[in-house]
Order: C-alpha cells, then sequence, then structure tokens
C-alpha cells in the first residue's frame, strides 16, 4: 500500500473530533441536514408507533445514494438488496457516464498538490491529511446509538482471522449464506435481508473490545480489489466525484466484503465495511443456532417493532425452511403479517405468564395511569424508563444500551410534557346506584316475600297447585300405574337428572318411591350420572329414613358409559343389579329386564330421557312413568306419546302427587298444600253424627275364626287385602251423606271447601280401621263379603249421589298368567304396622278425595 | 396406495366387532336367522363386549380424576391461580374421607350444602339469562325473526305462571307447547336417529373417523 496515501487519520484515536470539520461532504450525500446521523433523530418517535427500519439502519436514505451519481440509483433502497456483481464489462454504458469522459475524471498525481478550487470542497482532513480517527470513532458512536445488526453489534473477533489476508481468510468463519456463495453471494444476502424482513429483531450480545476499527490497522496489506479500488480512489484526490467513488467502493461488494449488504451509515461510522470474522460467526450462530428459531418472542412488542402493515419482501427471495421459525413456518407475510400473528400470540398469552420485565413494565404503566386519573396516556414504551444496569467495568457500554438510554431519555421527556400539558380533570361522581331501579328491586322483593306470611294472606293471589290430580290428566295416569305395584314388585327408577334439578323434580321421585314402598314394591335405584346417584340417595334417605336402613331400598351402583351403560344394563340386568352402590349383594332375582314391573325414568336433560327410553324400553314390557322437569317436558311428551306412558311435570306435580298420596298428612288426616295442620282441624266442625254407619261395622267380633286359617294362606291374605282396598273404597264411595255433596256450590271459596274435609275424617276412620285388622285375620274376607250387605244402609238418596272419582281407571291386568308362578322375589321385611299405617292413610286419602271431590281444581 | 398393517387391522377389527355387536344386540327381533344367531353365541359374546365397553368407560372416569389431579398438582405451583388447585385438591381429599370414612351425614351434607345448592343456583340463572337475551335482541337489531323469538318466550314464561287470570296467554303457551315445540322436537330427534345410523354405517363400512386416519 502505498504510505502517502494510508489514512493515517484513522491511527490516531486520540484526536478530537470537530462535529463541523470536515463532515460537510456528507450533507451532499446524505441529503440534508435532516439525514445526518444526529442522535435527537434517532428512534425519535413520532406518533407513538416506532419505525424499526429507520431505527435499525440509522437515516441512511436511499435518495442521498441516488442523489450522489446516477449509478448509484441502481442500487436498491435496501441496504441489503445487494445484487450480483457482474464481470467488468467493457460495455460503456456500464460505465458511470463520469467515468467515460476522460475530462471528468481528476487524474490523480501524487506528488503534486490538489488545486485551490477543488481543496475547497474537499473535507478539512483532506487537506491536512491529520485527521484523526476519532472523527469516525465519534461518528460511530452516535451511529452506534442505532441499533445494528448483531454481527455488527459485536461478537467474538477472530483476531487471526483478520490477521490474514482477506483472501486466505478461513471461510468456515463464514455464515452459511455466504459460504456457498458465488460472486459476493448477493442472492444469499438477498435471502439474508428477506429473513430480515420477517423478523427483525435484536439479539442483546456483549460488545468486545476487539469491535473497533483496529483491524484495519492491524492488516498490513488490503489485499484484492477492495484495497487497490481504494487506493485509486483516494488517489483521486479532491473532486467530489472521488469522494462518491470511495463511497461507492465501500458500498460496491467485494471478494474481501462478502456482505456488501450494509448501510451506508454503518459502514462510515463504526466497525463495518468489512465485516470481522468473528462478527461473521456470530451471524451464523444467529441464523443457524436454534435461539434464532426458538427466540422469545414475548420479549418483543411485535406490534410496535413491525407495525400494522405487512413487511413487503421480493418474489424471489425465500428464505430456507430450516431456517424459518415454527411461528412463521406457515405464514405469508403478504397474506398475514408477522405481526398479526404475533400479535394474537401475545393476546392468547395470560397475564401470568408473560416474563418478568414485561410485568414489571405493565404494572408501572398501569401504576402511573391509575396514579394520575386524567392524564393522557402516554405512548407505548418499547424501553422502560428504568435506568439501564450499569455496564460492568471495564468493559465499554454497549451501544444498543447506550440507544435506549437515549431513548428512555426522550420518552421520558415526552411523557413528562404531555402530562404537564393535560390537567386532571375534575370527574363528578353521581349517584352510585339508580334510584328507580332499586324501588323496583324493593317492590319485587316485598312482592315476592310477604305472601309467605300468614299475615298478608290476601297476597296470596297465585293459584296453589291442585290438591289433587286432574281427571285422565298423565299425571293422574302415573299415580295410578304406581299404585297398581303389589307387594314384591320391582320397580326401577333410573335417575337422569343433576342434583341441581333434584331439587324440582325430587319430590316427584320420593312420593313415587315411597308410593311403591307403601304398596310394598322394591324400589331399585340406577344413574348413569354418579353424583345424581349420591344426590338421590341423600334426599331418598331424608324422607324414607326407615326403609333405606333396612334396605327396603336398593341403590344400585353407577352404570357408566351413559347410553352404553343403559345397555349394558337392559342386556345383563343380573350383573348389573347383583350389588349395590355400597358392594352389598343385593338379593334381586332379575334375569331380564322383562321382570322388571315397573320402570320410572327421572330426568331433566333430554339426552337422558332419551337413552333410557331408546335402550329400555323396546326390551320390556312393563309399564313406563316419566318424571321430568319442566324443560325436559317437550321431549318427555313425544316419548310419552309413543310409548303411551304418562309422566309427572316439575314441582307442581310434585306437590300434587305427594298431596295425593297424603304424603302431607297430618296426625288426623290429609293437609291441603298451603295449610297449616292447626288452621284444618281446628277451625273445622265435627259432623260426627252424620256419619252413622259406624255402628253397622261391628263384624270385627264375628272375626274369631282366626286359629282356622292356616299359614299357608298368607298369600291368599295378601290377595284379599287388595280386594278389600277395592271394595272398601267403593262402599265409602256410598259414605258421602248429602251433606257433604251439598255443599259443592260453596267449593269456589277455601273456607267451604275445608269443611267437606272435615267430614271425610271421621267416616275414614271407622271404615278403614277394621280392615287392615281383617287383613290379618280371615275375616278380613268375610269383611269384604260383608260389604255389600252394608252398602244398602250406607246408600245415599237417589238424584244426589256423587260418586267419587277415584279409581275410576281400571286395575291393569296383571301380565302374568295365572298359571305362571312369580319368581322368587326379594322377601319385604316391611312390619306389617306399617302397612297399617298405609292403609290408614290411603283410606284418609280417599274419603277425603270423596269429601274434596268439589273442590278439585282441574289442571 | 400405501396400506399400513396396522391400519387395516383396526378397520378389520372395528369392522368385525361392530359387525358382531349389531348382529348379537338384534337378537331374537330378526327373523328366522335369530335362532342360529343364539345358538352360536353371539348374543352372548355381543353381551360381552358390551361388558367390556362399560368397564373400559368407567375405568376412563378413574383415570380421568387421576389426570385432573394431577393437572391441579402442578397448577399449584403457579402464581394466582395456586388457590383454586389447593381448594379443590383439598376438597377432593375431604370428600373421599367422608366416604371411606362415613361417621356421620358428612358426605349429605356435601352434597346437599355445596353441590345442590350450586347447581340449583345456576338452574336459577337461566331465567336471567333468557331475559338478558331477549333484552339484547331487542336492543341490537329487532328483526322479525327476534321479536318472535322475544314474544315466544315471555308467552311461554307467562303462561307459565299460575296466575289467575292469565287463562289466554296460558291457552296459547299450551299450543305452543303441544304444536310448535312438539315438532320441533320430533325433527330434532329425526334429527339425531338419521346422524346415528349415518355414523353407524360409516364405522362398519371402514370410514369412521378412527379408523380412516
Amino acid at each position: 500500500m502505498n504510505d502517502e496515501f494510508d489514512p493515517n487519520w484513522l491511527d490516531d484515536s486520540d484526536q478530537p473530533f470537530s462535529a463541523d470539520d470536515g463532515m460537510d461532504w456528507l450533507d451532499s450525500i446524505g441529503g440534508g441536514d435532516e439525514q445526518t446521523p444526529d442522535s435527537q433523530d434517532i428512534g425519535k418517535p413520532s406518533t407513538g408507533e416506532f419505525d424499526f427500519e429507520t431505527f435499525a439502519f440509522g437515516d441512511v436514505d436511499s435518495d442521498a445514494v441516488e442523489d450522489s451519481s446516477a449509478w448509484l440509483a441502481d442500487l436498491s433502497d435496501n441496504p441489503f438488496d445487494v445484487k450480483p456483481t457482474e464481470a467488468p464489462s467493457e460495455d460503456p454504458g456500464a460505465i458511470p457516464d463520469w467515468l467515460q469522459t476522460d475530462s471528468e475524471i481528476p487524474a490523480y498525481t501524487p506528488s503534486e498538490p490538489a488545486s485551490a478550487a477543488a481543496s475547497e470542497d474537499l473535507p478539512d482532513w483532506l487537506h491536512t491529511g491529520e485527521q484523526p480517527a476519532a472523527d469516525v470513532s465519534d461518528l460511530e458512536t452516535e451511529a452506534g446509538d442505532v441499533p445494528l445488526a448483531p454481527w455488527l453489534r459485536g461478537a467474538d473477533i477472530d483476531e487471526e482471522a483478520l490477521d490474514k489476508p482477506a483472501g486466505e481468510r478461513d471461510s468456515g468463519v463464514l455464515p452459511s449464506w455466504l459460504q456457498g456463495a458465488d460472486d459476493f453471494g448477493a442472492e444469499d444476502a438477498n435471502t439474508f435481508q428477506a429473513s430480515f424482513d420477517d423478523v427483525q429483531f435484536e439479539v442483546e450480545e456483549p460488545i468486545e473490545e476487539s469491535d473497533d476499527l483496529s483491524w484495519m490497522t492491524d492488516a498490513d496489506e488490503p489485499s484484492g480489489a477492495q484495497s487497490d479500488e481504494l487506493a485509486a480512489l483516494l488517489s483521486q484526490g479532491e473532486s467530489d466525484a472521488g469522494v462518491d467513488d470511495l463511497l461507492a467502493g465501500l458500498l460496491q461488494p467485494t471478494d474481501t466484503q462478502g456482505e456488501g449488504d450494509v448501510d451506508l451509515l454503518s459502514l462510515l461510522s463504526s466497525d463495518a465495511g468489512e465485516p470481522s470474522t468473528a462478527s461473521q460467526g456470530g451471524l451464523q450462530h444467529f441464523a443457524e443456532d436454534d435461539e434464532f428459531l426458538s427466540f422469545d418472542s414475548a420479549r418483543l412488542n411485535f406490534d410496535e417493532l413491525l407495525g400494522p402493515n405487512p413487511i413487503s419482501r421480493p418474489a424471489e427471495i425465500e428464505l430456507p425452511e430450516s431456517n424459518i421459525p415454527d411461528f412463521l413456518s406457515d405464514v405469508s407475510v403478504s397474506e398475514v403479517s408477522a405481526a398479526a400473528l404475533m400479535r394474537q400470540q401475545q393476546e392468547d398469552r395470560p397475564i401470568e405468564e408473560l416474563p418478568e420485565e414485561l410485568r414489571a413494565l405493565l404494572d408501572e404503566g398501569v401504576s402511573a395511569v391509575t396514579a394520575a386519573p386524567g392524564t393522557a396516556v402516554p405512548p407505548p414504551v418499547l424501553i422502560s424508563e428504568a435506568p439501564a444496569a450499569k455496564p460492568p467495568p471495564g468493559r465499554r457500554a454497549d451501544k444498543g444500551t447506550r440507544g435506549i438510554e437515549l431513548m428512555r431519555s426522550i420518552t421520558a421527556a415526552a411523557g413528562a410534557a404531555q402530562g404537564a400539558a393535560v390537567k386532571p380533570a375534575r370527574v363528578r361522581r353521581g349517584l352510585r346506584y339508580n334510584l328507580p331501579r332499586l324501588i323496583v328491586a324493593a317492590v319485587v322483593a316485598v312482592a315476592v316475600i310477604l305472601p309467605f306470611l300468614d299475615a298478608f294472606e290476601s297476597l296470596r293471589f297465585v293459584q296453589l297447585p291442585p290438591v289433587l290430580f286432574g281427571e285422565k290428566s298423565p299425571a293422574e295416569t302415573a299415580y295410578a300405574v304406581v299404585d297398581d305395584l303389589a307387594e314384591g314388585d320391582v320397580m326401577l327408577v333410573a335417575v337422569d337428572a343433576s342434583p341441581g334439578s333434584l331439587s324440582e323434580i325430587g319430590g316427584a321421585m320420593t312420593a313415587v318411591i315411597a308410593h311403591a314402598r307403601a304398596r310394598q314394591a322394591t324400589p331399585v335405584i340406577v344413574s348413569t350420572d354418579p353424583v345424581a346417584l349420591v344426590a338421590a340417595q341423600r334426599m331418598i334417605e331424608g324422607e324414607l329414613p326407615e326403609d333405606t336402613h333396612n334396605k327396603q331400598i336398593i341403590f344400585g351402583r353407577y352404570l357408566p358409559g351413559d347410553s352404553l351403560g343403559v345397555r349394558d344394563l337392559a342386556e345383563n340386568p343380573r350383573d348389573a343389579l347383583a350389588f349395590d352402590h355400597d358392594g352389598r349383594p343385593s338379593d334381586l332375582q332379575i334375569d331380564s329386564v322383562a321382570d322388571l314391573d315397573l320402570i320410572v325414568i327421572v330426568s331433566d336433560r333430554a339426552d337422558g330421557i332419551r337413552q333410557w327410553s331408546e335402550q329400555l324400553q323396546p326390551l320390556v314390557s312393563s309399564p313406563l312413568v316419566f318424571v321430568v322437569s319442566a324443560s325436559a317436558e317437550p321431549l318427555a311428551r313425544l316419548y310419552a306419546d309413543s310409548y303411551g306412558a304418562p309422566y309427572i311435570v316439575g314441582l307442581r306435580d310434585s306437590i300434587t302427587y305427594r298431596s295425593q298420596l297424603g304424603a302431607y298428612s297430618g296426625p288426623d288426616g290429609l293437609i291441603g298444600f298451603g295449610i297449616t295442620p292447626s288452621a284444618t282441624f281446628t277451625a273445622t266442625p265435627t259432623p260426627t253424627n252424620t256419619f252413622t254407619p259406624t255402628p253397622t261395622n261391628t263384624p270385627t267380633a264375628t272375626d274369631t275364626p282366626t286359629s282356622t286359617l292356616a299359614p299357608a294362606a298368607a298369600q291368599a291374605t295378601a290377595n284379599a287385602l287388595a280386594t278389600a282396598r277395592v271394595t272398601a273404597t267403593f262402599t265409602f264411595t256410598a259414605t258421602n251423606t248429602p251433606t257433604a255433596t251439598s255443599t259443592a256450590t260453596a267449593t269456589n271459596t277455601p273456607t267451604h271447601t275445608l269443611t267437606p274435609t272435615n267430614t271425610a275424617t271421621p267416616s275414614a276412620t271407622p271404615t278403614v280401621t277394621p280392615s287392615p285388622t281383617l287383613t290379618f285375620t280371615p275375616s278380613a274376607t268375610f269383611t269384604a263379603t260383608s260389604t255389600p250387605t252394608n252398602a244398602p244402609t250406607l246408600a245415599p238418596r237417589p238424584g244426589r249421589r256423587r260418586r267419587c272419582p277415584r279409581r275410576r281407571h281400571a286395575r291393569r291386568p296383571r301380565r302374568r298368567p295365572p298359571n305362571q308362578t312369580r319368581p322368587l322375589r326379594r322377601r319385604s321385611r316391611r312390619p306389617w304396622p306399617l302397612a297399617m299405617n298405609w292403609s290408614r292413610l290411603s283410606s284418609h286419602r280417599r274419603a277425603s278425595t270423596c269429601a274434596l271431590a268439589p273442590a278439585r281444581i282441574s289442571r | 396406495m400405501r396400506l399400513r398393517l396396522g391400519a387395516v387391522l383396526v378397520t378389520a377389527l372395528t369392522i368385525g366387532i361392530a359387525l358382531i355387536t349389531l348382529v348379537g344386540l338384534l337378537g331374537t327381533n330378526i327373523g328366522p336367522i335369530s335362532a342360529q344367531i343364539e345358538r352360536f353365541g353371539i348374543t352372548d359374546f355381543a353381551r360381552l363386549l358390551l361388558q367390556f365397553a362399560a368397564v373400559t368407560a368407567a375405568v376412563a372416569v378413574l383415570v380421568g380424576v387421576v389426570n385432573l389431579l394431577g393437572v391441579h398438582l402442578r397448577r399449584t405451583r403457579r402464581r394466582g391461580q395456586a388457590i383454586y388447585s389447593a381448594v379443590l385438591i383439598l376438597s377432593f381429599v375431604i370428600v373421599l374421607g367422608f366416604g371411606i370414612l362415613p361417621r356421620d351425614n358428612e358426605a349429605r351434607a356435601a352434597v346437599d350444602g355445596v353441590q345442590i345448592a350450586l347447581e340449583t343456583a345456576f338452574s336459577g340463572l337461566v331465567l336471567f339469562s333468557l331475559v338478558y337475551g331477549a333484552v339484547t335482541i331487542a336492543n341490537r337489531r329487532p328483526s322479525w325473526a327476534s321479536l318472535l323469538f322475544v314474544a315466544t318466550v315471555v308467552t311461554v314464561l307467562v303462561g307459565a305462571l299460575p296466575v289467575r287470570g292469565l287463562g289466554p296467554i296460558a291457552t296459547v303457551a299450551d299450543w305452543l307447547n303441544r304444536v310448535p315445540v312438539d315438532a320441533g322436537g320430533r325433527a330434532i330427534l329425526l334429527g339425531i336417529a338419521l346422524a346415528t345410523v349415518i355414523a353407524g354405517v360409516r364405522v362398519l363400512i371402514g370410514q369412521g373417523r378412527a379408523t380412516r386416519e
């Protein structure tokens, strides 16, 4: 290298730099002051959005390059868009104009001083030749505030590789996109540029001391075309064209400056120009390492960095798939921007999963807003205002860190200015609650609560559920079907309702089970929902503790698999019902579902009704009863109509069923819903005298041949019991005196309705009491036969008779032929007194039914 | 066309079992061949398969419970969500203890006081959801369909009230339940039946999702 043209000012780093000393020539390049790398311009957020591209590549403007010379117009405005260098051509058209004319090319003569005219346009440092390298270093300092590509900002520099001539340097330190490239690897450079179009982010890497211009001095002889060209350009001396050529040479990719894709400012300011091998290694590490593929996107605000618009990318450039991160692998930039994609990813992440620094930033922002209500919200801050950690001693401050500090100071100043400009508006608080709404809510609450108080009985304008079911109503049919159960019958109760819905239909369920137990049948509870099974068990235990504890009610096991479990029960009832929910043998002898005498489906959802009906009903001939909620009624009605099955719907039917069953009976008989026992039985008259049949029930004295009955006649006694019940019912029908029926006109008022109720009490008491007594002895048979003899004495006057509507439904014929023996069933261990109690209650109910017939409210 | 041995085996197994189960469950309802089905034990084999499936479903429930516990055990290490997971695990242990070591009616208290109460409360919210939905529909963009929806909801709700003097509305509500609702319900059931048949046929011909992939 010619020593005379050795830029020794590059070696002298101690020389201070003057901003107005010799940098005028940059104005002609950069296109004016606004393009000068001024710290005030770097990264300054203008409208709250951060222009990453400007921030990343400094203030290099393509217009500046175009203004310099015409051939620079061929350069892309993108510093990474490097075209393949063509071989030197003889075509004059490929040569810039100023090169084609000899007169425009200033001849360089090393010994001759520059002309005075030309020297005026040259930088001062070219005049003296002593311009210190500090100029460049200071320029580097300012330009270093901008974030650079990772391989420009640091990384380990391989000194040995730098010492080698450019042509001898190990290609292994080059990035992969440079190693295989012919002719400066322009296409790979474009690929790399495309990758930066897709993903632009910073990778924090510590800066090394070697990241300076020392490589320029260490190189003894710059080899290759670059050094020659640089020397030639420098030798051109004072003309502007020479400066342009110098810059063009720096921009022009050479064999030693493989990338050629750095921005102008970086080339002039810092360690650019020829990336060090260490930087190349860092870049290669960055591009090939897993960190590039799995970096934490949450650490960057891509909305701010990339902006709302998708970043354009040259169509011919494709990034190797191996280098494409996962989050961008199936996304086209032209269709979905990376910012949008990252925005979606970031929105999906809860706050708790954000990194600590982002959460701290968020908390800081929230606290700032809440601390000063009314103040304007500062623009989104990319960098927190907290001071960065001080670099460790002996380590030069990172240029990126200085840039962050600068950004922080700018945003802090902007936020302070806006905060000072906007005064917090005084917010006047109005009423916290809306007064009309409060009034309406209070009125509604009062209207709901007061009717429950007896003092406000007049507010009970809502119709109460009927005491008895309407004639031929589905619920009445259901009651009759359950009432047909006999001792030893097995009733399957399929509970497929949520525990919450049991509050609505649980009353009907327990009433049906109590009714079956009163008929000495055996209820078996199963469910496809384990929670519902437990809830049903608790509810039944609460109402029928004795039957539950005595295992008169069997709680089967949970049937898994929904419809599969139901089908399993239908196909394998012996196995499915072999054990109860506690794992104890159930002692049920069920070989087929056809052995079930009644199936009750308790459900609050359409699916439950559907699966139980479809999987079980086709296999059985037993009657089916639905106990469903009001919400499931429409679908249950469809199946009920198809199967001819009755159904009980909702809370009102539950109350009516219990009322009709007598579950609300007090010590003296049936109690209507909504009427307290004391009010019922204290205010009633005692028309005992009207029931004269009492002395006629004397056959009890004749029932003495108890010993004549053999124990084998127990079954016949049980059968006689049912016959006696039926007979007795009709007998009591005849006992209705005209007094009771004559009050039918007054039944509209509750007062009159209660009156016949009381009349039924004495009538039922004497007549029913002997019937269970007779069931113990064969005299009951005689009682039944003797009933008709009593009937004429109890016959009412013709024309005023009112038959009790009860028992209008004929008893269903037994499904089993008479000659077929009943399979062995679980023996009922219910004590007889309970059966007596049931008979008493049943008689009470029937008598009351007759008495209450005028008061019946049809549904 | 490339066939994988495993996929072919799974498909053949699925089709075979499906056919055996179908024929076995049809049982005695398919005329003269019912006796043959019974004689070859296809019905019993189908019932056995059914029991296998039911047991598998029960085990799946147990596995689900264990998995749920594992997930919440891991979540107890997270900030902000640990309390909920800890409460769930503690509740599980307590209720399990009620079942294993019963003393009194603790389990009943847990079911009645927590489960039923909560579900009842949620059921009560259905009314508010309906009313809110009706108001929202009426406010946003009234159309004939939305007005019809709101009018139907109001009519059915008012018709269900046991208040005297609402006889005409109750009659209209009863008609709505009898005619349009029944028609819609039957349409839904027909759709379910057709979909079930199609799903079954797809399994039988090897086009089910599990066997196709």
